[in-house]
């Protein structure tokens, strides 16, 4: 069932109930009004029985003979009866039948078109006790109350009918953007996430769903951009050693003449499988550290032991370029898993120890910040141009230095991916004039926690 | 002259020793390359290239090792883990494509011994079976010769030709795990694991090894004729021995 069926369904069911409710409720209420009206009338008829009967010689009761003559017909039909239960006057279209002296107030007589009320009272006519019997038809009453409950009943299945038509319009009107955006959205696939659903009226709930949806293909088309560049980026990577593997091997398999040859042939493809491999193992820490399927292994550790650790294991790299790297700062314990992390510093420090100067110093200094544990790590190389920075972190991003230099480009990626997953953040820091400095932040581990 | 005397050492090694060893593996050309690399070190090999075939062999046949793939058509490496340690304290070496942490735990949790992430060098594999076939054997003493090098490793010290060597702590750790697997190619991976305690494989110290190397090179073979550390160019570092 559509929305707009239900929608409907409800509307008209709910209006149905409130109209016959107040319908039924006028019809009791003017049913009672006429009852009391007919009542009343009664009442006065009697009054007026009371002033034309008179006492005849023989104990019975008559009506009064007027002065001219000629008497108006009764409107009402009239009985008098003794105590006793003898009639003692019945007027000609008297419809009371066998009335019982007994009666006295109103009551309704016989059924359909013969019902008649009556009002029964005790009276005195000239010192003789009688009961007076007054009644009028049902008839026209009954007739002008069925007449007001065809009206009501009778129309009023029309009028739901009528209501629920408009409620149908209704709701397709304003449903009508739900089913376009329905359309828009069933035209976006993976190929075309371009697409964007039209926001009528950005204020109302509509618009917000509108907005939100975009908002969700905005960051799909973003993460399809990034996976397809990924994926053209990695398989680039991927062929490169294989396509020397592959020549290396075939142009051996043609030319190689002698064992040392054949060995130099070997040892040239196995170095290309030492490449591949690393590729590969990065790529699969990378994908695990961002697929969340990285098992971390926490301890609270102080990130200065780490640095110092990390310092002392590329210390030998900085000698042979005579570079001094200073460990700085207090202590800051973090808690997160201390391999991954000191990958991250190994990366970071890698990269300084690249691009310094000879006899240049690299700085780790470890401080912290707020709830953060803070390492900014800086060199004096020629820093990061301007128009670089953003990039540094993309996947298989190098400089002009770094592609000469054959690496893969990850370094830093991994290094940011291992980070945010503690969830702590890499940056490179604003700086003006020469060096680079990177600044990775780090929950911090409270010592008394 | 050199090749005759090898040559005797294998019928020995076969005659006398005859270490069994068992691969399982599915991938053929693997299997073929552990097969004939294992062979030619002087083991005798039975391979299985699948679960079943694995099961009946390490159910009927007494094997001094295995070399298990984890993955295999059939059965699970594990169950075959499984069969064989009910069997006995045969040492087992597992291969695994799998880096992740659990599959080592449940490997070796189930009874495994070691294991190798594939790919994996060669030369990682036949030191690990070396090392595990060794395993239960009395270490040898506190002194490792080879030609005129002397590691003494209670004090720490080496002497080349008698005179002294100045290592550091590193250089000497390094020297020590060579020596110790003298005539054997050492990678720089095994370097990186078992010196350095690198556990995530995608951490390249490969410079950093070759600075260390070439430093310990310097200081070792510095004024000898005889040059002991050899590079073997795609694999790693050999000491003693000759060098390819």
């Amino acid at each position: 069932m559509t929305v707009r069926t239900r929608l409907t369904l409800w509307y008209a069911t709910t209006l149905a109930v409130v109209l016959f409710a107040y319908a039924a409720g006028l019809l009791a209420l003017q049913r009672q009004r006429l009852f009391a009206a007919l009542d009343e009338q009664l009442a006065e008829d009697k009054e007026v029985a009371e002033q034309l009967l008179e006492r005849t010689p023989v104990g019975g009761v008559r009506i009064r003979p007027s002065a001219h003559g000629d008497d108006p017909p009764l409107g009402f039909s009239l009985v008098a009866q003794a105590p006793d239960g003898a009639i003692l006057f019945a007027s000609p279209q008297a419809t009371v039948e066998a009335p019982s002296p007994a009666w006295t107030g109103v009551r309704t007589l016989g059924s359909g078109d013969a019902a008649a009320r009556v009002f029964s009272d005790a009276e005195t006519i000239d010192g003789l006790r009688v009961v007076l019997h007054v009644s009028r038809a049902e008839a026209p009453l009954r007739a002008q109350f069925g007449e007001l409950l065809w009206l009501s009943f009778g129309l009023l299945p029309a009028g739901v009918l009528l209501a629920a038509a408009g409620g149908w319009l209704l709701a397709r009107k304003a449903l009508r953007p739900v089913s376009q955006m329905a359309d828009q959205a069933g035209r976006v696939s993976a190929e075309r996430l371009g697409e964007r659903l039209t926001i009528a009226n950005p204020g109302d709930e509509l618009g917000r769903l509108a907005h939100a949806f975009n908002a969700t293909l905005e960051r799909l088309e973003r993460s399809f951009d990034q996976l397809r560049r990924f994926t053209a980026d990695a398989s680039h990577e991927l062929r490169t050693p294989l396509t020397a593997l592959r020549s290396v091997g075939e142009v051996g398999l043609r030319t190689a003449s002698d064992v040392a040859g054949h060995r130099d042939v070997i040892a040239s493809m196995l170095e290309e499988a030492d490449r591949l491999t690393g590729l590969v193992d990065t790529l699969l820490l990378l994908a695990r550290s961002e697929g969340g399927a990285l098992p971390l292994m926490p301890s609270v550790f102080d990130l200065r032991d780490l640095a110092r650790d990390v310092a002392a294991t590329l210390g030998i790299l900085a000698e042979e370029k005579r570079l001094r790297i200073a460990v700085t700062g207090d202590g800051a314990l973090v808690r997160g898993d201390r391999t991954l992390l000191r990958q991250v510093l190994l990366n970071l420090l890698h990269n300084a120890i690249r691009h310094s100067p000879p006899l240049g110093t690299i700085t780790l200094e470890i401080s912290s910040e707020g709830s953060s544990a803070r390492c900014a790590l800086r060199d004096e190389g020629p820093g990061v141009p301007r128009e670089l920075r953003a990039r540094v972190f993309e996947r298989f991003f190098r400089g002009d230095e770094a592609r000469a230099r054959g690496g893969a480009g990850l370094g830093l990626a991994v290094a940011r991916a291992i980070v945010e997953l503690h969830r702590g953040s890499l940056t490179l820091a604003e700086r003006d004039g020469p060096g680079a400095e990177f600044v990775v932040r780090l929950p911090h581990e409270n010592a008394a926690a | 002259m050199r090749r005759a005397r090898m040559a005797i050492m294998q019928t020995f090694r076969f005659r006398f020793a005859m270490t069994r060893i068992l691969v399982v593996e599915d991938e053929l050309k693997v299997a073929r390359a552990l097969h004939d690399g294992l062979a030619a070190a002087g083991y005798t090999v039975a391979t299985a290239n699948d679960g079943l075939r694995a099961l009946e062999l390490v159910t009927t046949t007494d094997f001094d090792l295995l070399v298990l793939d984890v993955m295999l058509p059939g059965r699970s490496g594990l169950d075959v883990l499984a069969a064989a340690r009910s069997r006995g304290p045969t040492p087992i070496l597992l291969l695994t494509a799998l880096d992740a942490v659990e599959d080592r735990v449940r490997g070796l949790d189930a009874g495994a011994d070691d294991y190798l992430v594939k790919p994996f060098a060669f030369a990682e594999l036949l030191a690990r079976v070396r090392a595990l076939l060794r395993r239960g054997q009395p270490e040898a003493n506190g002194t490792l010769v080879v030609a005129d090098l002397v590691v003494d490793r209670r004090t720490r010290t080496v002497t080349r030709n008698t005179r002294p060597l100045e290592l550091t702590l590193r250089e000497y750790e390094m020297l020590e795990y060579l020596v110790r697997h003298k005539g054997e190619v050492v990678s720089r991976a095994m370097l990186a694991r078992d010196v350095w305690r690198e556990t995530v494989r995608a951490t390249s110290l490969d410079n950093v090894i070759d600075v260390h190397i070439a430093r310990l090179r310097r200081k070792v073979d510095h004024d000898s004729r005889d040059r002991l550390i050899h590079t073997v160019r795609g694999v790693g570092f050999l000491v003693g021995g000759q060098a390819p």
